[in-house]
């Protein structure tokens, strides 16, 4: 008999299909290895610094390592001065509010990034015509090449023009959310447009064959089989509003924000309180996160 | 050729009273980025039968199944289901459920939760939509199936995605049923079960089923009538599978349900129930039943089945219908022997034979001269 590709059963093929074990062991070490050099060192070196007394200049970046080595063996210091750095953080309200800030911030920046671009991603996933759909994807694609301080600058511009004068603390609380929602929204769009093309057509129609109208369809099949992108989509804007520097710092009128606090740091080179101040901020991130993706 | 719908619809079968017609398509045309995908198709379906649609691919019928569910939009021409003009109604709003060729069973629900979806839509009361869950499991034996009431979509085998879709679709139970191709994506013997299965559910429910498939054999089977499409998207017989198989009125359905050979042939003179037809492929003029209107000279296309001609190696005493050839080949396929005969006129045709006897004890072997004959009530005029 001959051997016929078609005859074999799914998993069969998707095994003939698949690379082999050497390869996927060479492409899982390249990923280990980046994974490590750009994520974990630069992770473990943040930690380092922070628990090194160095008031040092920010041109030296070997410094700390060095300081470090002198200090590991002394155990005692370690301790005072994670007591300095990380007592000091959670006790200072300046600190407190900044986190509290920017908590809020991203949260409040999430939420409206979602409620606006889920129905701009449903939108252009609905044009039928390709070309319409395409020129819709490049516009947002293009506003989303120019950087953000020239973005921010102009949406202060543009509420001066119209007569807001960020003073108060929560006018200013919504610019910044303004300005943020305007730079990540294509980072809500994308992944939600990415998830919508990836549901099957039959799946619509089916609903709409059992007796589901439009908006039902919405909220009972889209969302549930897009919920994946969605979910990401909201994970990566929370991320980038929480830390961002440019937006308070441009339309913040000095709100204390976890990205203003550490460019503040660094800029009078505590490196040690600011790296503190960056990992309390992570191990912040991987908490919201975990209750996130427990609760979903 | 162009082709005129109202000929064909002549005889008993394609023309139903305005009452008896459950589902009327009159005029139905689609057209698709400037392409036609239907052309001005009309015929109409009785309440409670097993309609298929069959036809090459690209012959359009899936979209005129979408039409009827209303998943797309007639370019021209009106849908009447029940008495009522479905042709501008959105496919929610239709008493009609589709059964999709991919199944579309949503992946993030359980097997009675795909069940329940259409029920729920309608706000049925809890108990009802609990009765009517057991009902089609019942129906399509899913309740056969261990904890299939726990089970995910993508834990179920191909045979029983295929019943919880026909499940779902049975749930709300339409007035009309939609079929694309369900059985597909089966293997050959769970094919033919659920062919079964098909035919009882549709007679315990008395739903009207529509039915699109390319495969003659299984519109044969299952169908109580067939629309056979062609490929320039028009109908060409509308009849029960007997009726189609035995006379087809144009040399599509002639070829594409079943197997034939075909003649050119000229008319010599015509009785009442009789044509003596000429051709310089058969040996002799030969007799075929015909009781339409033909000109004496005109060109038409005789077709034989190949089970309908008998092979002899003895010349029959009458000569009509009957030409001689040679044996090329023989092919063994068990329960019927096909035999590829070279005429003396140099056409070659196919004669079927059941293996009554065992191939060996027959006297018909290669190279053998043989004589073929066949009856005038089993030869067919083609006259399009």
């Amino acid at each position: 008999m001959k051997l016929n590709l078609h005859s074999l059963g799914e998993k069969t093929k998707m095994k003939l299909l698949k690379p082999g074990r050497k390869a996927r062991n060479a492409m899982l070490t390249i990923v280990i290895f980046l994974t490590i050099l750009f994520f974990a060192i630069p992770l473990i070196i943040s930690f380092v610094i922070s628990i090194s007394k160095t008031n040092l200049d920010p041109n030296a970046l070997i410094e700390p390592i060095i300081q470090i080595t002198n200090t590991i063996s002394n155990f005692k210091i370690i301790i005072n001065i994670i007591i300095d750095n990380y007592i000091n953080i959670v006790s200072n309200t300046i600190y407190i509010a900044a986190f509290f800030n920017s908590v809020i911030l991203g949260i409040l920046t999430t939420i409206l990034c979602l409620i606006i671009g889920l129905p701009i991603a449903y939108s252009i996933h609905n044009i039928n015509t390709e070309k319409i759909r395409a020129f819709v994807i490049s516009i947002i694609l293009i506003s989303f090449l120019i950087p953000s301080p020239i973005r921010a600058n102009a949406l202060i511009n543009i509420l001066n023009s119209i007569g807001i004068k960020p003073k108060q603390p929560s006018e200013t609380f919504f610019t910044i959310c303004l300005g943020m929602v305007y730079c990540y929204l294509p980072f809500v769009i994308f992944p939600i447009y990415t998830a919508l093309t990836k549901i099957d057509r039959s799946y619509l129609e089916a609903v709409s064959d059992l007796g589901c109208g439009p908006t039902k369809t919405f909220w009972r099949i889209v969302i549930p089989l897009s919920i994946r992108g969605i979910a990401s989509a909201c994970v990566l804007t929370f991320i980038m509003s929480l830390g961002d520097l440019v937006i308070p710092e441009l339309v913040g009128n000095n709100i204390p924000t976890i990205g203003t606090m550490i460019s503040e740091l660094f800029s009078t080179s505590d490196w040690s309180l600011a790296c503190s101040l960056s990992i309390i901020t992570v191990l912040l991130t991987i908490i919201l996160l975990t209750i996130f993706r427990v609760k979903f | 050729m162009a082709f005129d719908p109202s000929q064909n619809m002549n005889n008993r079968e394609g023309e139903l009273s305005e009452v008896d017609s459950f589902i009327q398509l009159k005029n139905i045309t689609k057209y698709r980025n400037g392409d036609a995908i239907l052309k001005n198709i009309s015929f109409s379906i009785r309440r409670g039968e097993f309609f298929s649609i069959l036809g090459p691919s690209g012959g359009g019928k899936t979209t005129l199944l979408r039409i009827l569910d209303g998943l797309e939009k007639p370019t021209d021409g009106r849908i009447i289901i029940d008495g009522e003009d479905v042709t501008d109604w959105p496919p929610y709003k239709r008493p009609v459920n589709m059964m999709f060729q991919s199944y579309a069973l949503f992946p993030h629900m359980t097997v009675p939760q795909n069940i329940e979806f259409g029920l729920k839509q309608e706000g049925l009361k809890k108990d009802e939509i609990n009765k009517r869950i057991e009902e089609v499991m019942e129906l399509t034996k899913l309740n056969r199936i261990k904890d299939i009431k726990v089970r995910k979509i993508n834990e179920l085998s191909g045979g029983q995605r295929q019943s919880v879709a026909l499940a779902r679709s049975l749930a709300k139970r339409p007035k009309v049923l939609l079929l694309d191709e369900p059985l597909s994506a089966l293997d050959k013997d769970a094919r033919q079960e659920t062919q079964y299965e098909l035919i009882n559910i549709q007679e315990q429910t008395g739903i009207t089923f529509v039915f699109v498939t390319h495969d003659q054999e299984e519109a044969m089977a299952i169908s109580d009538r067939i629309a056979v499409i062609n490929k320039e998207q028009q109908i060409c017989q509308i009849g029960t599978p007997h009726n189609i198989y035995e006379f087809p009125n144009t040399e599509f359905t002639a070829t594409f349900i079943g197997e034939v050979n075909l003649f050119d042939c000229t008319v010599l003179e015509q009785d009442t129930n009789y044509l003596l037809l000429q051709s310089h492929e058969i040996d002799n003029p030969c007799y075929a039943s015909y009781n339409g209107v033909v000109s004496i000279g005109a060109n038409v296309k005789l077709a034989i089945r190949p089970e309908k001609i008998m092979i002899s190696t003895l010349q029959p005493a009458y000569p009509r219908n009957c030409t001689q050839g040679i044996i090329e080949e023989i092919l063994y396929l068990g329960d019927i022997s096909v035999y590829r005969i070279l005429l003396s006129s140099g056409k070659r045709i196919k004669v079927t034979l059941t293996n009554l006897r065992r191939v060996k004890d027959r006297d018909l072997d290669y190279e053998n001269k043989v004589y073929l004959f066949w009856s005038s009530e089993n030869s067919l005029v083609l006259t399009s």
